[in-house]
C-alpha cells in the first residue's frame, strides 16, 4: 500500500504550485487554473486522509468539494468573459491600469 | 414543541428554494421577484425570532438531517449565539431589500432584476446555513454558496465592479482552500467533522502538529473571507464598485457571518483552552487586531470616495471584533464586546452604506469633497449618515460607544493596557475621517444654484429613506439598551452556551 505521506506530499506540492501561480500569474485564465490546482490539492488531502480513517466521510465530501469547485470556475469564467467583452483583454495588469 | 425543533432547517431550505422560485417567477413577471423575496425574508425573520425565543426558553435546538445521528449525519445546532445572529441577519436583510427596490431600478437594468433578487435570496440562504450548521464540512458548503453569490452580486454592477469581483473570486477561493485544508487536517486528527464531537476529541491531540497547522490554516482562510487587516486587500474595490444595496448587505451581514465562523471555531470547536494552551497566542491575535484597527482607520483617512472610506472603516471595525476574540481568554468582557459589536456594527455600517448609496442614487456624488450643502438637499439621508458616523466615533449614548466601552473594560480587566490606548486612538481616527464628511455636509457654506429648481424637486423615495431612519434610530436605541443591562439574559445565555460548548 502506498504510504499516506506520498499523498500528502502530492497535495502539498500541488498546493504550493497553485499558490505560487496565483501570486505570479497575471493572466485571468491561468489564475483560474491555479485556483483549480489549489482546490484539487485540498480534495486529494481529504480523500487520502479518509482512506486511512475508519469512515468514508472525507471521500463523500471531496465529491461535494468538486461540485463547488465547478461552480467557482463557472462564476469565475463568467466574470472573465464579461471582462473580456468590456476591455478586450484578460491580462489583469492591463485592466488595472485602464481607468474610465 | 415539534415545529420549533425544525425551525432552523425550515429557514435554510425554504430560503434556498425561494432563490430558485424567484428566478422562475421572474421569467413570468419581473416585478414579482422583489415581492417574493421580501415576503419570504419577512417570514424568515418571524421564524428566526421564534427560534431565538425557543432557544432562550428551552435550550439549544438540535436537528439531524434525515434522522442520521451526528457522527455520520449532518447536525444542525442552534444555540443562543446562532439564533441571535439569525435574527440580526434577517432584520438587516429586510431593511436593505426595502431600500434596494428603487435603488436597483436605477442602478441595474430591468432584465437582470429577477437574477439579482434570486442571488440575494441564495446568499441569504447561504449565510443562514453557515449560522445554523453544526458540521464543519457543511459549513464549508454554505460558505461557498454565500461567497459564490457574493461574487456574482458584486459583478452585477458591471464595469470596474467586474475587475473587483474577479479579484474577490481569486482571493475568496484561496480563502476557501485554506479553510478546507484546515478542516481536512482536523478531520485527519480526530476522525470526525461534527463540531460537538470534535470539541470532545480535540483536547487529546492539542500537541499534534496537524491540529496546530489546521488552526493556523482555518484562521487564515477566515481572515481572507472576513477581510481582517493584513488580508483585506480585495475588499475596498469590491465595496466601492458594487451596487449600493449590495455593498450595504455585504458590509453589514456577509462579513459578520464570516467572522461568526471564527467565533464558533475559537469558542466551540478549539475552545478557549486551546488558545490558553499556547501561551501568547491570544496576544498575537490581539496585536493583529490592533494593527488592523489602526491601519484601517489610517487608510480610511486618505480616501476621497465615500464608499471606499467606509470599506476601510469596516476593516478597522473588524479589528474590534478580532480584538474581542483575542481578549476573551483573559476576560469575559471580551466576548460581550464581540457579541455587542456584531449587532452594533451591522446596524451602523448598514446605515452608513445606505446613506452613501442614496447620495450616489440621488445626486451621483461619491467624492467627499463635493458634499457641500447635502444636509440642505437631503436632510434625512445626511441626518442618518451623521448619527451613524457619531455612533462609529463612539460618542455616548450611541451603540458604537457601548461596544468600545465593553472592549476597553475587557482590556482593563485583562491588564492589557496598550489596547485601551489603541481603542481610544482609533476613536480619535474615526473622528478625523467621519468629521471630514459631516463638516462638508453641514458646515461648509454652499451657494445654491439659482436655476436648479427641478433638481431639488426630486425627493428621495420613502422606501429608501425609511430603512435608513430605522437603522439610525437603532444606533441610539441599541446604545441605550446595551448601557442599561436590558439584553443581559441574552448575553448570559450566549456566554454560557459558548463557554460550555452549547453544542454538546
Amino acid at each position: 500500500m502506498i504510504p499516506l505521506e506520498l499523498y500528502i506530499l502530492l497535495a502539498a506540492s500541488m498546493f504550493t504550485i497553485g499558490l505560487y501561480g496565483t501570486f505570479t500569474q497575471r493572466n485571468g485564465i491561468k489564475l483560474m487554473m491555479c485556483i483549480e490546482l489549489l482546490l484539487n490539492s485540498a480534495n486529494i488531502n481529504l480523500v487520502a486522509f479518509s482512506a486511512y480513517q475508519p469512515n468514508v466521510n472525507g471521500q463523500v465530501f471531496a465529491l461535494f468539494s468538486i461540485a463547488l469547485a465547478a461552480a467557482e470556475a463557472g462564476v469565475g469564467f463568467a466574470i472573465l468573459i464579461a471582462l473580456y467583452r468590456l476591455y478586450g483583454t484578460i491580462d489583469l495588469d492591463k485592466i488595472n491600469t485602464m481607468r474610465w | 414543541m415539534l415545529l420549533a425543533e425544525q425551525l432552523p432547517v425550515i429557514i435554510v431550505t425554504v430560503a434556498m428554494f425561494c432563490g430558485f422560485t424567484i428566478l422562475l417567477a421572474g421569467y413570468l413577471n419581473k416585478k414579482s421577484a422583489f415581492w417574493i423575496s421580501l415576503l419570504a425574508n419577512i417570514v424568515f425573520f418571524a421564524l428566526s425570532i421564534l427560534t431565538l425565543r425557543h432557544v432562550l426558553a428551552v435550550g439549544p435546538i438540535k436537528y439531524w438531517q434525515g434522522g442520521w445521528r451526528p457522527p455520520w449525519g449532518i447536525e444542525y445546532v442552534v444555540d443562543a449565539m446562532n439564533a441571535y445572529l439569525l435574527v440580526i441577519l434577517f432584520f438587516i436583510v429586510i431593511l436593505i431589500e426595502i431600500y434596494s427596490k428603487r435603488n436597483v431600478e436605477k442602478e441595474i437594468e430591468a432584465r437582470k432584476h429577477p437574477t439579482f433578487y434570486a442571488l440575494i435570496q441564495l446568499m441569504v440562504a447561504g449565510l443562514a446555513g453557515i449560522t445554523v450548521t453544526g458540521d464543519l464540512f457543511n459549513m464549508f458548503v454554505w460558505l461557498e454558496i454565500a461567497s459564490l453569490t457574493a461574487y456574482a452580486l458584486i459583478a452585477v454592477a458591471g464595469g470596474r465592479a467586474l475587475r473587483a469581483s474577479y479579484n474577490y473570486v481569486i482571493m475568496g477561493s484561496i480563502g476557501a482552500v485554506f479553510y478546507i485544508f484546515g478542516v481536512g487536517w482536523i478531520y485527519a486528527a480526530t476522525g470526525t467533522l461534527n463540531m460537538a464531537d470534535m470539541r470532545i476529541l480535540l483536547p487529546v491531540v492539542y500537541d499534534s502538529r496537524l491540529v496546530q497547522m489546521a488552526f493556523a490554516f482555518i484562521v487564515v482562510g477566515i481572515m481572507i473571507k472576513a477581510y481582517i487587516f493584513p488580508l483585506h486587500f480585495w475588499q475596498p474595490d469590491a465595496y466601492t464598485y458594487a451596487p449600493s444595496s449590495v455593498s450595504a448587505m455585504i458590509a453589514s451581514i456577509h462579513g459578520k457571518v464570516m467572522i461568526y465562523i471564527l467565533i464558533r471555531l475559537v469558542y466551540s470547536v478549539f475552545t478557549l483552552d486551546f488558545i490558553r494552551y499556547y501561551i501568547g497566542l491570544d496576544l498575537i491575535i490581539c496585536w493583529v487586531a490592533a494593527a488592523g484597527i489602526l491601519a484601517g482607520s489610517v487608510f480610511a483617512i486618505k480616501q476621497r470616495n465615500v464608499k471606499r472610506m467606509l470599506a476601510y472603516s469596516s476593516v478597522s471595525q473588524f479589528g474590534y471584533i478580532l480584538l474581542g476574540i483575542g481578549l476573551s481568554p483573559l476576560s469575559p468582557w471580551g466576548l460581550v464586546g464581540v457579541v455587542a459589536h456584531i449587532l452594533n456594527h451591522a446596524v451602523m455600517k448598514g446605515c452608513l452604506f445606505l446613506a452613501a448609496g442614496s447620495f450616489i442614487h440621488q445626486e451621483g456624488k461619491w467624492d467627499i469633497r463635493s458634499f457641500e450643502g447635502l444636509s440642505k438637499r437631503m436632510p434625512w439621508a445626511s441626518g442618518a449618515f451623521a448619527i451613524a458616523a457619531i455612533s462609529m466615533i463612539g460618542i455616548p449614548p450611541t451603540a458604537g460607544f457601548a461596544s468600545k466601552l465593553f472592549l476597553i473594560l475587557a482590556s482593563l480587566d485583562a491588564a492589557q493596557y496598550p489596547f485601551v490606548v489603541i481603542l481610544l486612538l482609533s476613536g480619535l481616527l474615526n473622528l478625523v475621517y467621519f468629521w471630514r464628511v459631516i463638516d462638508r455636509m453641514y458646515f461648509v457654506r454652499h451657494e445654491e444654484p439659482t436655476e436648479g429648481g427641478n433638481e431639488g424637486t426630486r425627493r428621495l423615495p420613502i422606501s429608501m429613506t425609511a430603512p435608513m431612519m430605522v437603522l439610525a434610530a437603532l444606533c441610539i436605541i441599541l446604545g441605550i439598551f446595551w448601557l442599561t443591562d436590558i439584553p443581559m439574559p441574552l448575553i448570559n445565555q450566549i456566554l454560557s452556551d459558548l463557554s460550555t460548548g452549547g453544542r454538546l
